[in-house]
C-alpha cells in the first residue's frame, strides 16, 4: 500500500516535473513574443495587484483585484496637487485609450491611486480625473491603506511629515504599471515611455494576447 | 519588487517645441500675448543676461497648479540664479526639483536654481521645473499666459508662454 501511494506520488511528481519544464517553455516563449513588440518594459518577477478595497470616487468601495479580473489593468500612484509626471501619465493614458474600439476599451481598467488622501478627497479626485477622463477609476482610503498598496509591490515608502497646511513631500512610484487579465504585474513604463502612442499600441497587443 | 528590477529611470528631457521662443530679457517686454512668438529676431550683438527658449506651461485639467517649463541660458560671464518665477496667473509660485530613489519618485522645493555661464539649464517635466499655484484662472491648451523669470543679478525675463496639453507634453 505503502510502495504504491510512493509510486503514484512518483508519477504524479514525473508528470509536474513534465510540465513544469514543457509548458513554461511554451509559454515563455508567447510571453517573450509580446514582450518584444512592446514599448513598456518587462518586470521579470510579476507581481500581484494588490489586495485592496478603496474608494472611488464617487465614494462607493473598490475590490481593485475583483474588478480588474479578467482585463488589462494600468495602475498609478501619485496625487492630484502632482504638477507634472501625474498628470502627463493620466493624460497620455487617456489619449491612448481614447484611440481604442469601444469594445477593446471596455477590457481596459485605468486607476489612480492616491498617496495623498488627506487632501485627495474622493470629489476631489472625480474633479482631477474627469480632466482627463471620466471614465477613470480614481482610488483613495486611508493613508495606511493606500501605503499598504503601494508596499505590496516592493515599495519601501520613505517616513513623511505630513503637516495640516502648507507644503509637504509626497513620494510615489514614477512608474505607470501593467496588469494582465490574471492580475499580474508584468510590465511597467518609465516615465518618458508612457505615451499615448506607445500606451495604444501595447494595449492592442496585450488584449491581442490569450493570457 | 519592481522598483529594483527596472530601476529608477532616467528620465528624457522632452523639449522639443516646434517654434522657438528665444526671448532676451530686453526684447521681451511684460507685453502680454504674442511676445512668445515673436523671437528675438535676427541681431548682430551678442546675447547678453539670460535668455528663456521653448518655455511652456502644462494645461491645468481643472488643478489649481501647473508646471512652468523652458530652457534658461546665462550669457554673462559670472554666475546667476533664478530665484523666482511669476505670473498674473497664478498667485503663487515656487522652483521644485525632482528626486528619485528606490524608484520613488519626490518633489523637493528650491530656494533658487543656479544658472552657470553658457551652460543651458533645462527645466522639463519630472525635473527641474517651476510651479504656479493657486490659478486665478484655468488656462486652456492653445492659449498663452505671462510668466516672468526672476534673476538674481541679470534682468527679469517675462514672456508669453503656450499653455500645452499634459499628453502632448513629451511629443508634442
Amino acid at each position: 500500500m505503502r510502495t504504491r501511494r510512493l509510486r503514484s506520488l512518483s508519477a504524479l511528481a514525473g508528470a509536474w516535473l513534465a510540465l513544469a519544464t514543457c509548458a513554461p517553455t511554451e509559454e515563455g516563449s508567447r510571453l517573450a513574443a509580446v514582450t518584444e513588440n512592446l514599448s513598456a518594459a518587462p518586470i521579470m518577477q510579476p507581481h500581484d495587484l494588490p489586495v485592496v478595497t478603496l474608494t472611488d470616487q464617487n465614494g462607493e468601495p473598490f475590490e481593485l483585484r475583483a474588478e480588474a479580473r479578467g482585463k488589462v489593468t494600468l495602475l498609478y500612484f501619485g496625487y492630484t496637487h502632482c504638477p507634472d509626471i501625474c498628470p502627463i501619465t493620466m493624460a497620455s493614458t487617456a489619449r491612448a485609450l481614447s484611440r481604442l474600439e469601444p469594445e477593446e476599451r471596455e477590457q481596459v481598467l485605468p486607476v489612480f491611486v492616491t498617496l495623498d488622501p488627506a487632501r485627495d478627497s474622493p470629489e476631489r479626485m472625480g474633479e482631477w480625473l474627469a480632466g482627463m477622463d471620466s471614465t477613470f477609476v480614481g482610488l483613495t482610503g486611508t493613508q495606511e491603506e493606500v501605503d499598504d498598496a503601494v508596499e505590496q509591490l516592493g515599495y519601501v515608502l520613505p517616513q513623511q511629515e505630513r503637516p495640516d497646511s502648507g507644503w509637504y513631500e509626497v513620494a510615489h512610484p514614477s512608474m505607470l504599471f501593467v496588469f494582465t487579465p490574471e492580475l499580474l504585474g508584468r510590465f511597467g513604463y518609465h516615465e518618458g515611455d508612457a505615451t499615448p502612442d506607445a500606451i495604444a499600441a501595447d494595449l492592442r497587443t496585450l488584449l491581442d494576447f490569450d493570457w | 519588487m519592481s522598483g529594483r528590477l527596472v530601476g529608477p529611470p532616467a528620465f528624457r528631457h522632452g523639449l522639443r517645441i516646434a517654434v522657438a521662443c528665444t526671448c532676451l530679457a530686453a526684447a521681451c517686454g511684460p507685453d502680454g500675448e504674442g511676445a512668445a512668438d515673436r523671437g528675438s529676431g535676427p541681431s548682430d550683438e551678442a546675447p547678453a543676461g539670460i535668455t528663456v527658449s521653448d518655455a511652456f506651461v502644462l494645461d491645468p485639467l481643472g488643478s489649481d497648479r501647473i508646471g512652468l517649463y523652458g530652457t534658461l541660458v546665462n550669457h554673462g560671464s559670472a554666475p546667476d540664479t533664478l530665484v523666482a518665477v511669476t505670473s498674473p496667473a497664478a498667485r503663487d509660485a515656487s522652483l521644485h526639483e525632482m528626486a528619485r530613489e528606490e524608484g520613488l519618485v519626490r518633489m523637493r522645493p528650491l530656494d533658487g536654481i543656479e544658472l552657470p555661464p553658457g551652460d543651458p539649464v533645462h527645466l522639463a517635466p519630472g525635473g527641474l521645473h517651476g510651479m504656479l499655484e493657486s490659478l486665478v484662472r484655468q488656462p486652456v491648451t492653445g492659449d498663452s499666459i505671462e510668466v516672468t523669470f526672476e534673476l538674481a543679478t541679470a534682468p527679469d525675463v517675462t514672456l508669453a508662454v503656450p499653455v500645452r496639453h499634459p499628453a502632448d507634453a513629451r511629443d508634442p
